[in-house]
């Protein structure tokens, strides 16, 4: 071996041994190359490969980990925030007195792991505490005691070249909303499809385009629900100019077992009531069906205007309970099971104008959703035919019931430490109009017929840990009109829901 | 003193036990060295050294490379790499896997001698073995349903397929799995819609014709400079630097006349 040789061996193997373990198996290359150049013969290149691998396998911990070659990159994340809240609620109808005051510590903690396959294949599960399928927070208990742990992800997904993504399980929400109508911390389960049109027609990008909506890292959401899904931030570049349009559908599987024998009977006293009484049997499912057309264009790169007009509707069932701050707890109303997913049937309508506020990101963003069965649902889950207000009169429905909106506008200025955001949001939520198993269910605790705003501040104090302060100030939408259905707990029956949270929030 | 000599014999019976296969040279693995290579540089290797006896077995790289750590093997014939877990278990056990390059191989795909494609690209490749594309007239050929035929899963050439030809996607779902390289231009020979791969060693049969890739035809000197794209080493592994009857066979298997052997059955010398 001539000495310039020996001495470019020795640099190969102490240049993969020096640099860490953790580049012992990226050195493959660098020794190719030597090897090509005739620096080392094919014998010696193997030497130092084993001696690479065999310093990788014992000297690091990833060396020991046995992993299935199918699986390309595997992803440990996770994120934990520790809350406090304090929420005054007032009677609605009595004295306006304060009825619950609650002040409460409360910690969330979610794991991830997410693996790719080969073949374009991808696979996730998610551990988080709650039990809730609408928060993962835990009330810290008293004596120290310890916290249960869910599974709050599990499903297998595909992607079709850059154009489509399809996903069984449970998975982060998949669609562009906001917490009008979904709830951040809900993770549905079933199929869900995304076709980004730009992409399947448009030819090649003239660059790198964002991912698709569905299954993005943040899915369609910020991670506390308070904003909506940001836009587009990278010039999209795809063969439609700046355009891009995607579909994203849903097909969920929203209770099993639980749908309702419709309309025994006319009922001469509640004429409205279609008496849907609990179906035994065991074959019937309640399902959802959402489909939403995203579609976004970039002026440049720091303006952009999305809309993404959608569709959701169930199938009727006898959802045990539809109160969104302890969700799916059954309800016996008047004496008839009610259908929480009943008379659903929900056009959407969020979107986003996002621009530049001299040297900050400015966003204003909106939600609309009018359920069309509104009036159905209005009287046959919530019973009105049977509300009677103070001044003795059978409330009767109104289109208000059937819709809610939100406006909102936020300003950052970035991510990472030093980074701030501002936002706030006026949101009207009919009786009828959204489905209160989904929506946020800490804007007026979750209930229905309320408005009132949501506003916040965060703060980056590091790249991996922020301060958050959000408030919510609500009251009734429809003032002292529901006194028959009481125990309707979905229902706002308090004249006000005031609640401040305090967060730390650090991700790993 | 007879407990003393009982237990002189006892010492002795363990020391041979730990003393490897002394006046054996016990090799497992690659079924690709050890279906015709490896047992002709034995018979070559017997001739100037009678005494020594070979057991040979042939069930795959995986195979071998565990004998070596588990310790039932001298040699482990491997047409792969050895993983890093396998270098960990070694370590575990106080081994140190040690890779000998003995020959250079092209893993060559084969079809039916009625078969007039010639050619196919890598993407055709890649396509055919995953089931992407499932007839012939989808690559250039004759209408037909193309019928594949891979190596099992302990073939050290199974993962190595993955790696070279198919970006580590699964194979088809109809690949049918054969044990060895001989099956495989076996059921190619029999079936005109077949399609396999094996070692360059098995390309000269009866029955069947290699198929170039990109262009390129599988050759000595293509595989040794490796434009050929599915050219890979093939290795002895052995416990550190070995010596004995089983390190001369090493030592012979790397020599002028060991790699004419080599040659001779087919691969390509490592000189």
């Amino acid at each position: 071996m001539t000495k310039t040789k020996s001495i470019m061996l020795a640099a190969a193997a102490s240049l993969g041994l020096a640099t860490s373990s953790l580049h012992a198996q990226d050195s493959g290359p660098l020794i190719d190359k030597l090897v090509q150049k005739g620096i080392l013969t094919d014998q010696e290149a193997e030497e130092v490969r084993a001696d690479l691998i065999k310093d990788f396998s014992t000297n690091t911990s990833a060396g020991k980990l046995n992993i299935s070659s199918v699986i390309t990159e595997m992803k440990l994340s996770g994120d934990t925030r520790f809350r406090w809240q304090y929420d005054d609620q007032q009677s609605q109808v009595a004295s306006n007195t304060h009825v619950s005051q609650r002040s409460r510590f409360r910690f969330r903690l979610r794991l991830n792991a997410d693996f790719k396959f080969v073949g374009d294949w991808f696979a996730g599960v998610g551990l988080e505490t709650g039990q809730a399928s609408d928060s993962a927070n835990q009330t810290v208990d008293a004596g120290f005691a310890d916290s249960n742990i869910y599974i709050s992800k599990w499903f297998l997904g595909k992607n079709v070249d850059d154009w489509g993504t399809f996903v069984i399980g449970k998975q982060k929400n998949p669609f562009y909303t906001t917490d009008l109508v979904w709830d951040a911390d809900i993770n549905p389960v079933g199929l869900t499809e995304s076709v980004a049109f730009h992409k399947l027609f448009g030819g090649s990008p003239a660059e790198e385009a964002p991912a698709p909506a569905i299954y993005s890292k943040d899915g369609g959401y910020s991670k506390d629900g308070k904003t909506v899904a940001p836009a587009p931030s990278e010039p999209a570049g795809p063969g439609w100019g700046g355009f891009e349009l995607t579909l994203v559908a849903g097909q969920f599987i929203y209770n099993t077992d639980a749908t309702f024998t419709n309309d025994p009977g006319y009922n001469e006293e509640y004429p409205r009531n279609k008496a849907n009484f609990p179906d035994s049997d065991a074959s019937n499912d309640v399902y959802m069906f959402v489909q939403q057309l995203i579609a976004s264009y970039k002026f440049n790169s720091k303006t952009s205007v999305t809309l993404a007009p959608g569709f959701m509707i169930s199938n009727a069932g006898v959802l045990i309970g539809f109160n969104n701050e302890t969700p799916y707890n059954d309800v016996l109303t008047d004496g008839f099971y009610i259908g929480a997913s009943r008379d659903l049937a929900i056009i959407t309508a969020p979107g986003d104008f996002t621009f530049p506020l001299g040297p900050l990101k400015g966003k204003l963003y909106w939600d609309f959703a009018y359920n069309v069965n509104g009036e159905d649902r209005f009287y046959d889950v919530y019973n009105f035919f049977t509300s009677i207000s103070p001044e003795g009169e059978l409330r009767g429905y109104s289109d208000k019931d059937g819709l809610a909106w939100l406006v909102g506008l936020e300003v950052g200025a970035g991510k990472g430490t030093g980074a701030w955001t501002l936002f706030v949001n006026y949101r009207e939520t009919g009786v009828a109009s959204v489905d209160p198993n989904l929506n946020d269910s800490d804007f007026a605790l979750g209930k229905l017929n309320t408005r009132g705003f949501k506003f916040g501040a965060t703060y980056g104090i590091t790249d991996f840990v922020s301060l958050g302060v959000t408030g919510f100030v609500t009251w009734n939408l429809d003032e002292n009109g529901f006194s028959g259905p009481s125990n309707s707990t979905a229902i706002e029956n308090r004249n006000a829901v005031n609640t401040v949270q305090v967060d730390l929030n650090w991700k790993f | 003193m007879k407990f003393q000599k009982a237990l002189l014999l006892a010492v002795a019976a363990v020391a041979s036990a730990s003393v490897a296969h002394a006046g054996k040279v016990v090799i497992k693995g690659s079924d690709t060295l050890g279906a015709k290579l490896v047992p002709q540089l034995a018979e070559a290797f017997k001739a100037t050294n009678p005494g020594t006896k070979f057991e040979i077995a042939a069930e795959g790289s995986t195979t071998g490379i565990t004998a070596v750590i588990d310790g039932t093997a001298d040699i482990g014939m491997s047409s792969r790499r050895a993983k890093a877990t396998e270098v960990s278990a070694a370590v575990a056990k106080g081994k140190s896997l040690t890779p000998t390059i003995v020959a250079y191989d092209g893993i060559v795909v084969i079809v039916n001698q009625n078969n007039p494609l010639k050619n196919l690209t890598k993407d055709q490749v890649e396509k055919i073995f995953t089931g992407d594309v499932t007839d012939w007239s989808a690559v250039g050929g004759s209408a037909g349903k193309i019928s594949v035929y891979t190596r099992n899963t302990a073939s050290g050439t199974y993962s190595d397929w993955k790696e070279l030809a198919m970006k580590k996607r699964d194979y088809a779902p109809s690949a049918q799995k054969l044990a060895g390289n001989e099956q495989i231009v076996a059921e190619v020979a029999k079936n005109p819609n077949g399609i396999g791969y094996v070692g360059i060693a098995y390309t000269h049969e009866a029955g069947i014709h290699a198929v170039s890739v990109g262009g390129v035809a599988p050759s000595a000197e293509t595989i040794r400079s490796k434009t050929f794209p599915y050219s890979r080493p093939t290795f002895y592994y052995t416990n550190g630097k070995i010596g004995g009857e089983a390190g001369a066979f090493e030592a012979f298997t790397v020599s002028p006349a060991g790699q004419k052997i080599v040659s001779q059955v087919g691969f390509v010398a490592i000189k």
